[in-house]
């Protein structure tokens, strides 16, 4: 994107990039720095060593991927069609799903706890990957409307010609055109899953479907948290999101090399 | 119009929803149902803390092997947040705990059972003597149900300090407004803070250190005006907050006072052995004990810890008028039983067993981090290991029979209002960028706070 | 809409690539949409599962919310009292509100511009040749992926009086600016606001990222062969053409700081004497408390609502709007009349 031809210019951009990214490493450096405090390592050590440590990421894990398939594929269905199908109102609706997403956690505790009940959903991975879905979908559309909205029409108009349906034109023209936003998408979607504390604490009432978020819990004491082993517990939490970025990253670029984008 | 028909069935839905969760308590079992000896209760609460209910779980099945206690702690606000729609589900908790504060007992009382003929049964008909003085008042539902039975108090109105840091400064603890200073000077001189407090954002915390200084101003002000028999912008409520203004002019309070809360910051400091005194109630008692202090003093970030001697001192005399504060206490929390719940025999054979029962009531002493709810249980010394037991064993037996004493209430009579109206009067005094009198301030507070009705009927 | 791969065209048309000869004049594009726009199927069954999700389960709130917000009531089985319009007239009147709508609108304005800049930057650097950029994406990336909650015991370690900041400045001689950040009126919106921008860039940094890759790199070229800078290419060329994802972080960022909770909650908890309140930590502490009232909560969350979609919809419009004056005239009556 910038264009470096000259040897100064390169190392002036690395230079540039290197101390723009410096104020971002502060407070990370302050976050492990304290997660060492106390016991040093050992603070990681007592992490690790919670009781169903491992069950948790797998829960976490449960969660966050149901969300993805939900809303990936829901999103997809309703970018597509927002942005190139008729709808009568189109408007009307977009801005109904919209608004699903101004409501604050807190105030939806009550009403979604009630709807859980009434569906049966509590205490199944259902009551909290369904919210989640519900809170995310509304964002997710509008970013990848905005994006579908830019794919040439004429790809579709072509694609009709040679006698695609729209299920057709779904599946071979639009899920290969928006992978570069499907991976921003599946990467926000799974921090916010992946990070979603409140609605697995209530919803997920059983012993045995704690998530990540809840490891810090075993550090936090009603009057003085162990907030050394807190952030520890929340450096190890964040390992497998960053993980998961990077091959998501590394995957989509190949995909670009070899030409499926463009 | 598909959009109003839309709206309309959406309408329709969240009818059926609210009407549904209503009626939630089909097979729940008889509220008269006698205790039984074997079963499952889950048990909801903020406090204590999963560990503490783990020990008073094992310890109860040790005498009742056959009932499963599954307990699960949630931070204060999901707890409110939570309790009552899992409540009104009828798929909450069988055991919940319930606050005495802001009249709760009427929010959560109603989906409970009332406790009276098991308290009865239990204690003799004289029950209500056999707890603490206030205690089950304070959480009776404004119907006169018993909705819970007290499981511990708590009381605050005083100090404590760092008897290390002391020695080290050479200086003496503090009885009024001169020896503060005085002290202080000494404390810093080594390079320690002198007294720790944190009093920014929303916590209500700082509460109790305007209470304690209204206490030394007028012992009477403080629940006068909470209970609208006053004005917080009276000459007292003025004086108290010049009293606050002047410690932090003469460095009594640090200048990073409104950095953050009481907790995490101010217990940090003193936690770390960097502060010499900070303000903390009866539930800060559990740090004397050599495990307590050394886990809390590593969660405060040091590594291998030395423990430290803390102490409890009385809050100084302040305004100069002969006393400082008299302790204020209260319930801290009493166990409930959901009418709905399918576990009502076993629940009551937990729920008596920690209230009314000289074992669990004994696990609560010992504990050090609430006063027992059932009175003449004290603390098993020889199960205790206190860092300094010469020094620190009396002065806890003298901290818990003056705080079992108490006749004056912590928050229980003061409304949510008036509190958070204090922390916010309190931060305009403290912030050294808003320059507003004092008695704008107090009026401010005036505005801001509600009489409470509690106790005064 | 495909205003933006017109606009793309167009841009290549006017600094002079043949590209445009190649597909459909663009003067027939949006007639031949609106002609075949009959033919087209319809999507409604397309939007049916995200509506069912989203507005099936959400909407249930918020005619909770709507309905409780008449009322004055302390949860449970508290005795529901109607109040009219009290809590309304009440919150209106209310100082702390009308601070934390000041709050609200320099927040968003601040973080959105900062997450704008700061997300095309790395982007368009990340889409450069850099040594490492993985490492640097990661760095970038980590404030987004860890919850805002977790980090907030770092953050304070950062702006308290005795912290890491106050320590830099000191270290390089500007001692006397060291001061207590979160202990202010006058300073901590700014400590709530620098942690807002803190953890936003990365979101625009992943959006910009995909975004980029529609960009036609002839285009490029050719705005190179004309002679345009890097800044110039990036600002006038690039961010015209992933102008949706602008909007939608206009919005996103809108609705973000109009709930904005955890980071303030933990940080500063809307004080010192609610100098940095926002909306989200007025509900908060309203639902909190011992002695709450839901239906005040519920008020504020129905006004935060309606500010939230009104804003959106007017931000949506007016841009679209603006889109479509500049290349054409024409265009703005087609645009409109496609998206009723």
């Amino acid at each position: 994107m910038f264009e470096t031809r000259t040897v100064l210019s390169r190392v002036g951009l690395q230079l540039a990039v290197t101390l723009g990214v410096l104020p971002f490493l502060i407070p990370i450096y302050s976050m492990v720095a304290k997660s060492l405090e106390g016991r040093g390592w050992g603070n990681y050590e007592a992490v690790l060593a919670v009781p169903g440590f491992g069950r948790f990421f797998l829960n976490s894990a449960i969660v966050a991927g149901g969300s993805i398939i939900i809303i990936y594929l829901a999103t997809l269905a309703a970018a597509f069609a927002f942005s190139k199908l008729r709808i009568r109102r189109k408007e009307v609706y977009f801005w109904m799903l919209m608004a699903a997403l101004t409501l604050p956690e807190v105030v939806l505790i009550a009403p979604l706890y009630s709807t859980a009940v009434a569906l049966n959903l509590l205490g199944t991975f259902w009551a909290v990957i369904l919210p989640i879905a519900a809170l995310q979908i509304p964002f997710t559309v509008l970013i990848a409307r905005g994006f579908i909205d830019g794919i040439p029409d004429t790809l579709f108009e072509a694609a009709r010609l040679d006698g695609a349906g729209t299920w057709r034109l779904f599946w071979s023209v639009l899920v290969p055109m928006a992978k570069p936003i499907a991976v921003a998408l599946v990467v926000l979607v799974l921090i916010n899953a992946w990070n979603s504390y409140l609605l697995p604490k209530v919803f997920l009432i059983n012993d045995d479907m704690g998530v990540v978020t809840l490891l810090p819990e075993f550090f936090k004491r009603q009057y003085n948290d162990d907030i050394p082993k807190v952030l520890a517990a929340a450096v190890v939490t964040a390992i497998p999101t960053i993980v998961a970025y990077i091959l998501l990253q590394k995957q989509f670029e190949r995909g670009m090399a070899a030409g499926a984008i463009k | 119009m598909k959009t109003k028909k839309f709206l309309a069935v959406a309408g329709l839905a969240a009818a059926s929803v609210l009407i549904l969760s209503g009626c939630g308590n089909g097979g729940a079992a008889d509220a008269n149902v006698k205790p039984a000896t074997s079963g499952e209760v889950n048990w909801w609460g903020w406090t204590p803390d999963t560990a503490v209910a783990k020990r008073y779980i094992a310890e109860f099945n040790k005498e009742y092997p056959d009932i499963t206690v599954n307990y699960k702690n949630f931070e204060n606000v999901d707890y409110r947040n939570t309790l009552v729609p899992a409540l009104e589900s009828g798929k909450g908790p069988d055991v919940y705990d319930l606050s005495a504060a802001g009249g709760v007992p009427d929010t959560w009382g109603p989906y409970a059972i009332d406790l009276e003929p098991l308290a009865k049964d239990t204690l003799g008909d004289d029950w209500k003597k056999k707890f603490s003085a206030g205690y089950v008042d304070q959480l009776t539902g404004s119907d006169g149900r018993i909705v819970s039975l007290p499981l511990g108090g708590m009381s605050a109105g005083f100090l404590w300090y760092n008897k290390n840091i002391f020695d080290e400064a050479g200086a003496t603890v503090p009885t009024d407004y001169t020896s503060w200073v005085d002290a202080c000077a000494k404390i810093t001189a080594i390079g320690k803070t002198c007294f720790a407090m944190a009093a920014g954002g929303d916590d209500t915390f700082p509460t109790e250190m305007y209470h304690s200084i209204a206490n030394s101003v007028d012992p009477e002000f403080f629940i006068k005006a909470s209970t609208g028999k006053a004005k917080w912008n009276d000459p007292a409520g003025i004086e108290v907050l010049e009293i606050i203004a002047k410690m932090k002019k003469d460095g009594i309070i640090a200048s990073n006072v409104l950095d953050g809360t009481q907790y995490p910051q101010a217990n940090e400091a003193f936690m770390k052995g960097s502060a010499a005194m900070v303000q903390m109630g009866f539930w800060y008692t559990q740090y004397a004990e050599a495990n307590s202090c050394a886990a809390s003093m590593e969660a405060a970030g040091v590594a291998n810890p030395t423990c430290f001697v803390q102490l409890p001192l009385e809050f100084p005399d302040v305004a100069g008028k002969g006393h400082g504060s008299q302790y204020f206490g209260e319930v801290d929390y009493g166990l409930a039983i959901a009418e709905d719940s399918k576990n009502i025999a076993a629940s009551k054979t937990f729920v008596s067993w920690m209230t009314m029962s000289e074992k669990g009531q004994q696990n609560v002493a010992n504990a050090l981090d609430l006063l027992p709810g059932l009175q003449g249980v004290k603390p098993d010394w020889n199960a205790i290991s206190l860092v300094d037991k010469s020094v620190q064993q009396p002065a806890i037996e003298t901290l818990i029979a003056d705080s079992t004493a108490t006749t004056q209430t912590r928050q229980w009579q003061a409304t949510e209002k008036s509190l958070h109206g204090i922390v916010v009067a309190i931060q305009r005094v403290l912030d050294p960028t808003l320059s507003e009198s004092i008695p704008d301030i107090a009026a401010k507070l005036q505005d801001a706070s509600e009489a409470s009705t509690a106790g005064t009927k | 809409m495909s205003n933006t791969s017109i606009r793309m065209r167009e841009r290549a048309a006017v600094t002079g690539t043949d590209r445009e000869q190649s597909r459909p004049s663009r003067a027939t594009g949006p007639r031949k949409r609106r002609g075949a726009s009959g033919l087209l199927p319809s999507g409604f069954m397309w939007i049916l599962p995200a509506l069912i999700i989203s507005v099936g389960l959400i909407y249930y709130s918020i005619a909770y919310s709507g309905f409780l917000s008449f009322f004055s009531w302390g949860g449970g089985r508290q005795h529901l009292k109607p109040v009219g319009l009290d809590n309304y007239t009440e919150i209106f009147s209310d100082p702390v509100f009308w601070m934390a709508i000041r709050n609200t609108v320099i927040y968003f304005v601040v973080v959105f511009t900062v997450q704008v800049i700061g997300g095309v930057l790395f982007a368009a650097a990340m889409h450069s040749r850099v040594i490492m950029a993985n490492v640097y994406k990661v760095i970038i990336v980590i404030p987004i992926v860890v919850a805002p909650a977790t980090m907030a015991p770092a953050h304070i370690q950062v702006w308290q009086s005795d912290g890491t900041l106050n320590r830099i400045l000191e270290a390089i001689g500007l001692g006397d600016l060291a001061q207590s950040w979160i202990g202010q009126s006058t300073t901590s919106l700014l400590v709530v606001i620098l942690v807002g921008c803190w953890g936003s860039i990365g979101f625009g940094f992943i959006l910009y990222f995909g975004a980029m890759t529609q960009i036609d790199p002839e285009m490029l070229e050719a705005g190179r062969i004309d002679g345009a800078g890097n800044f110039r290419i990036l600002f006038s060329l690039v961010l015209p053409n992933v102008r949706s994802i602008t909007i939608s972080l206009a919005i996103l960022n809108l609705i973000t700081a109009l709930k904005l909770f955890d980071s303030v909650w933990l940080i500063t908890q809307g004080g010192p004497a609610h100098s940095s309140e926002f909306l989200g930590t007025m509900i908060y502490s309203e639902t909190s408390g011992a002695s709450r009232d839901l239906g005040y909560a519920s008020a504020l969350s129905i006004i935060l609502m309606l500010i939230a979609v009104a804003t959106s919809i007017i931000v949506q419009r007016s841009s679209r709007e603006r889109a479509a004056a500049r290349p054409r005239r024409g265009r703005r009556a087609v645009s409109e009349e496609r998206n009723v």
